[in-house]
């Protein structure tokens, strides 16, 4: 994923070299099944990542679909891992057999190209999204028809926690993190998930960790001035 | 000539798939060529549902197979007993609901048009049953924000702990982070916990699963006992 990387020619080199051996074998036995595990491993782990930081509406909005999510949405896409790995699942299984007729068989993937055959696979897996998405959206609102306190709370709302200090804590989350230009605030929710700082890099299309510190800490400044300034202004 | 394997492997190192943050993605998704690490369920190659196998499967049993279709409902049964679970139904409730599921594929006049979409099928049916008896549920109990649905855990009956005591237990176990939630639930769902299993269901080291527990135990002891209403039940427990 990291196109700027000065590697990027040679990667693209030994991922040509990688096609042709998988070409002479017929795209079938071992060698090839364990490619399609790791490609498709890639392919789910950089997704849950996209789909946990907001990235994917992104890539989304920049290639002309536009899912209009809203930050309750996000936050309860956030705060259910089960349907990120369904919908990844679901996005990859499908962008796999595309991938594997059409890029790999079908020679569409070209090393002149310009992109790597991860990044190629990655923009295949950005179409399937999409669809998996929608229906955990549909199903999402149907619950919160069952249960109208969580179209307010989620399933914090469960906690037994009073629901105005969890209304204000989502509230300055959100506070917080619209402070931040989307990259930074993707950077920082990734961050705050356990990812390191090459995992965010790689999956961000970042060029290097150096640049995701570099993200972190002008988020985490900014974070600070706007705390102190509300500091002041109670005190 | 054709690829051999450590020629493939240095080239699958020097790709796009080989740096290092790469594969520490990669990493993050399970891989498991084993077909036993997600309950009895067959996986593909890399590490996923089998959804060729389930398909093949699925279309025997369309055909009168009655042991594929053994097979099928031996294999799904805990997946989808865990997903209604997980939708906070109780144990009967869950299996009510798994068992609705299956009628409905067989009674299905056609079958599916895309038979490797069965598993997710069945899932899916799962889900949204689970969410309208979950609904009938709610809807039954007169709520308000702060009341808290009934724990979808079952636990020990009103003979041994007080009302007081039980709200008090299921308000500390869902104030708990998620991790040690999803886990205490899992060992608390089964007699003998797989802890294989829950490795692989909450991405767990199988051996931090001891020690997480241990941590998560502790945590929910010393939320309960700063709340007033078990200290309350405690000291009704003594008087009596």
């Amino acid at each position: 994923m990291q196109e700027a990387d000065s590697g990027n020619l040679d990667r693209r080199l030994a991922d040509l070299k990688l096609v042709e051996g998988l070409a002479a074998c017929g795209f079938a036995g071992p060698l090839y099944v364990d490619f399609s595990t790791e490609m498709v491993r890639y392919g789910m782990s950089v997704t849950e990542a996209w789909l946990y930081s907001g990235r994917i509406f992104t890539l989304l909005n920049e290639r002309g679909i536009h899912l209009n999510v809203s930050a309750w949405e996000a936050q309860r896409l956030r705060d259910d891992p089960e349907a990120i790995g369904d919908i990844s699942d679901i996005a990859v299984a499908m962008a796999w057999h595309k991938f594997d007729e059409r890029a790999l068989r079908g020679g569409e993937w070209k090393a002149t190209g310009g992109a790597t055959l991860s990044t190629y696979f990655m923009g295949r897996v950005i179409f399937e999204v999409p669809g998996p998405f929608r229906q955990w959206r549909r199903q999402l609102h149907k619950s919160a028809e069952h249960d109208p306190h969580e179209d307010q709370l989620g399933d914090r709302s469960r906690l037994g926690l009073d629901p105005a200090v969890q209304a204000a804590d989502d509230c300055a989350m959100h506070m917080v993190l619209d402070l931040l230009p989307e990259i930074q605030q993707q950077t920082i929710l990734l961050k705050t998930a356990g990812y390191d700082h090459g995992q965010i890099a790689e999956a961000l299309s970042l060029p290097s960790a150096r640049a995701v510190e570099g993200h972190v800490r002008r988020a985490k400044k900014k974070i600070r001035e706007y705390l102190d300034v509300r500091g002041e202004a109670r005190g | 000539m054709n690829m051999d394997e450590r020629e493939y492997r240095e080239l699958l190192g020097r790709s796009s798939l080989g740096g290092d943050a790469a594969r520490r993605l990669r990493e993050r998704t399970p891989r498991s060529d084993s077909p036993s690490t997600e309950g009895n369920l067959a996986l593909a190659p890399y590490g996923r549902t089998d959804y060729d196998r389930y398909a093949r499967l699925y279309l025997a049993a369309r055909a009168g197979d009655a042991n594929a279709q053994r097979t099928m409902i031996t294999e799904l049964n805990e997946l989808l007993w865990r997903a209604a679970r997980r939708s906070g139904l109780d144990r009967e409730s869950a299996a009510d609901v798994v068992q609705i599921a299956w009628l409905r594929l067989w009674r299905l006049e056609n079958e599916l048009y895309q038979p490797r979409a069965v598993v997710k099928w069945l899932l899916t049916t799962v889900r949204r049953e689970s969410w309208r008896v979950a609904g009938i549920q709610r809807r039954e109990i007169p709520s308000d924000p702060i009341e808290l649905p009934e724990s979808p855990v079952e636990g020990p009956g009103p003979a041994e702990y007080s009302d007081q005591e039980r709200e008090a237990v299921r308000r500390a176990f869902l104030a708990q982070p998620e991790r040690c939630r999803r886990l205490l639930a899992f060992v608390a769902a089964f007699d003998r916990p797989d802890y294989d299993a829950i490795a692989e269901a909450l991405g767990m080291k199988r051996g931090s699963i001891g020690p997480t527990r241990g941590r998560c135990l502790d945590r929910l002891r010393r939320t309960l006992l700063d709340d007033p209403a078990w200290n309350g039940g405690a000291d009704s427990d003594t008087t009596d």
